[in-house]
């Protein structure tokens, strides 16, 4: 599949260029799962009565809803057969979720610049700086009506500029969202080679007739929780047969 | 004289002696060195061993990058030659000693950070880079869709403010130091090398980093709203404020208002250490892996919560911590054993050989999830196992009773019969008493005498490993001979190891030269 020689020109052997992929596959999905309890806080505001709008508050309900799944791909990493199911599901959630993260932060860039960043811009510095002994650089920002009367060149000198504030904003998003792009290509990496393992050990060991030990226990409880779990091994099951044709 | 030695004799000594002599130190193999501390005081010692020593590339860029910052300190700080030499005498003085530098050594990381940090406030204005106080909202809006710190921050209440203030401003300055007694005590011995390099480390690249990247948190926004900063504004306590006034004393607020790195938001090193702290509780007891999260996340809603950091912090600190986790767990840290019971219970240390768990090598060995699951579960079928057969050797047992209900010469009657078979030890004993009895497995039947006979033959010496930074394998520049003096392994380890090797393959590489 042309799919699957392009993939293997730009899919990393190894992490970082000398780890091996399933360590840095336990730092990125650590990683994930630290940014994804953000969506937990974030859900708060329902609590704490701060305003967020249908587009926030559907990013927070995504990253508490991923969170499950990363958690369980951590916890299985290293426990074969299961991990090549568990992965699979992993690993394509982990992809939707760059698309939708990076969708997310151009529309957050715009957010940002368009209300909140105007909000602070607008507000009164002169009432502010009063009794503050800090210096309003007039670089800083656009509105600046006047300074504070303490305000000499050396203070403002100390404070970022406006355009190096911008900079490092966008040069952190831009080096984030590339970063955020290598850990996916890493993370499709580790699964294919799992997924090329797994049908190896199928091909020289018949015995594995079933994907593994928890299918049957999964397929013959019952109960409410019982059905989540058959749902969600099906979803990995899919997961599994979609890349194996993918990738092969 | 007499009133040591009363002292000595009292029960308030003698009872927390005797209960850790009975839980603790009973559990010590007869002929393993391998949990003892240094106690000789010759500087001669530690000399020689630094003369000798070989140096590998990782021990130079360690000791090297550390000895540069704290000669930094050592010029920025501000006071007179005459009162820092002597200081940085006596500091070099506890490396010479052997009883002193065995601690020292592996936390120089930390006496670095310290330095380094208490040193801050001190650098040079004009040496400092520019302070930031838009880049953290606006990278936490566009990553996370809002900042976090506000949505928490909205509603304040009293109950609130105190179920912040316990685990930021009390429980954060405790933790590391509880989680440092359990380590010394239920880990293996080296493990607190291990935490004194990750906690080190951790907190001395995140204080580089807020030196470097200075910038301004949430408590700033709130008092000036994102304008301009300068190095002459002071500090704030944030939401802390409000406890002092709940208290009716200072607790906080001088001390945040004059903290020597004030615009040091990024990363939160709060967040690092409690995530440092719970990575290293997961590692030692995951069996409690859900409370020790909880604490994690609980310490983050707080830090929120009293704007002292965005989100972005939080996650800046965890990541710090992560890195510098995942380094020391494939480089230094030895394997946790859940069929051992602490420090003592250990005659050898192994740790983890990333070939043997990569489930992507040829070598792979399938552990269910990880090693300590795998204890753990076989820890409960030894456990089963002796709840319902009738093994002589636990018969034999004459004491359950704590020598608290005995007297002296009990207690030291229990110890001369329990010594020879450690607590971690008695339940895979009976398992492999079990198996060797009537199962089907043939383990060889392995007893007490064949142990002692085996004494001599196994004496096992745990190499200097020489692969790392090693100040966790390898003690020190300092303690070499140590290390190559330790021995482990009679023939009590053999036991343990068949008791192992029956049901989980070999998936570590013992520092052992049989």
């Amino acid at each position: 599949m042309a799919l699957s020689t392009s993939l293997n020109r730009i899919l990393p052997q190894r992490f970082m260029g000398v780890i091996p992929l399933f360590i840095g596959i336990e730092i990125i999905l650590g990683i994930a799962i630290l940014n994804k309890a953000g969506g937990i806080y974030g859900i708060l505001s329902i609590f704490t009565g701060h305003p967020i709008n249908f587009w926030q508050w559907l990013y927070n309900v995504l990253s508490i809803f991923t969170l499950p799944f990363y958690i369980s791909a951590l916890i299985n990493l290293k426990t074969r057969p299961k991990n090549a199911r568990k992965m699979s599901l992993a690993s394509i959630i982990y992809t939707i979720d760059t698309i939708i993260g990076l969708l997310y932060t151009i529309y957050f860039i715009y957010f940002w610049f368009s209300s909140e960043d105007v909000k602070s811009n607008s507000l009164d510095y002169a009432k502010r700086a009063v009794g503050n002994d800090y210096a309003a650089d007039q670089d800083y920002g656009l509105p600046v009506t006047t300074t504070s009367k303490t305000t000499t060149p050396d203070l403002s000198s100390q404070s970022a500029s406006l355009v190096r504030e911008l900079y490092v904003t966008f040069a952190t998003t831009i080096a984030i969202t590339a970063i955020r792009i290598y850990f996916n290509l890493v993370f499709v990496s580790f699964t294919k080679a799992l997924l090329k393992q797994d049908l190896s050990d199928r091909k020289y060991n018949e015995r594995l007739t079933g994907d593994d030990d928890d299918e049957v226990e999964i397929l013959g409880a019952t109960g409410i929780l019982a059905g989540v779990h058959r749902f969600i091994y099906d979803l990995e099951r899919r997961s599994k047969d979609y890349l194996n044709v993918l990738f092969n | 004289m007499g009133i040591t030695s009363t002292i000595l004799r009292s029960r308030i000594i003698q009872k927390p002696y005797q209960l850790f002599h009975y839980y603790f130190l009973l559990e010590k193999s007869p002929n393993s060195t391998l949990s003892d501390l240094q106690f000789d005081t010759n500087i001669s010692i530690s000399i020689n061993k630094f003369k000798n020593h070989t140096w590998t590339i990782k021990e130079v860029c360690h000791y090297g990058f550390l000895s540069s910052i704290i000669l930094f300190v050592f010029i920025i700080f501000p006071a007179s030659f005459l009162t820092k030499i002597p200081i940085l005498a006596s500091f070099i003085l506890c490396f010479l000693i052997p009883l002193t530098s065995q601690f020292f050594v592996h936390a120089l990381p930390i006496f670095t950070w310290l330095a380094l940090f208490f040193s801050a406030g001190k650098i040079p204005t004009e040496w400092k880079p520019a302070i930031s106080v838009k880049v953290l909202p606006a990278m936490e809006t566009i990553l996370y869709g809002d900042n976090l710190s506000n949505v928490l921050a909205t509603i304040t209440t009293p109950l609130l403010d105190i179920l912040a203030w316990l685990p930021y401003g009390i429980l954060h300055f405790s933790a590391p130091f509880v989680v440092a007694i359990f380590i010394f005590l239920f880990a293996p011995p080296t493990s607190l090398r291990s935490f004194g390099f990750a906690f080190g480390y951790m907190n001395l690249l995140g204080v580089l980093t807020q030196i470097l990247f200075p910038a301004a948190a949430p408590w700033y926004k709130n008092l000036y709203d994102l304008q301009p900063a300068n190095y002459t504004m002071k500090g704030s306590p944030g939401g802390l404020g409000r406890i002092d006034e709940l208290l009716g004393f200072d607790m906080y607020t001088t001390a945040f208002s004059t903290s020597p790195v004030i615009f040091g938001a990024f990363p939160s090193l709060h967040s690092g250490c409690a995530i440092m702290d719970v990575f290293f509780l997961c590692w030692l007891f995951p069996k409690y892996k859900y409370v020790w999260w909880s604490y994690g996340t609980y310490l983050w809603w707080s830090t929120m919560y009293l704007t002292h950091h965005y989100f972005i912090d939080l996650i800046g600190g965890a990541i710090l911590s992560l890195i510098v986790f995942e380094y020391t767990k494939y480089n230094h840290l030895p394997i946790v054993d859940a069929n051992k019971f602490c420090r003592w219970s250990y005659s050898e240390v192994s740790k983890i050989n990333v070939a043997l768990i990569d489930p992507l090598s040829s070598n792979y060995i399938n552990i269910p999830n990880d090693i300590e699951m795998q204890s753990s579960s076989q820890s409960q079928f030894d456990d089963n196992v002796t709840r319902f057969v009738n093994y002589p050797y636990l018969q034999q047992q004459p004491s359950i009773v704590p020598p608290t209900l005995q007297s002296q010469q009990q207690a030291e009657e229990f110890e001369m019969s329990s010594m020879a078979i450690p607590r971690s030890r008695q339940s895979s004993r009976s398992y492999l008493g079990t198996m060797a009895h009537g199962s089907s497995l043939n383990l060889p039947a392995h007893n007490e005498e064949d142990d002692e006979e085996d004494d001599d033959k196994h004496e096992e010496i745990v190499h200097e490993d020489n692969s790392s930074l090693e100040n966790s394998a390898t003690p020190s520049v300092f303690e070499d001979d140590h290390v190559r003096q330790i021995s482990s392994a009679t023939s009590t380890t053999s036991l343990d190891e068949l008791d192992t090797t029956a049901s989980i393959p070999p998936i570590t590489s013992t520092k052992k030269n049989r």
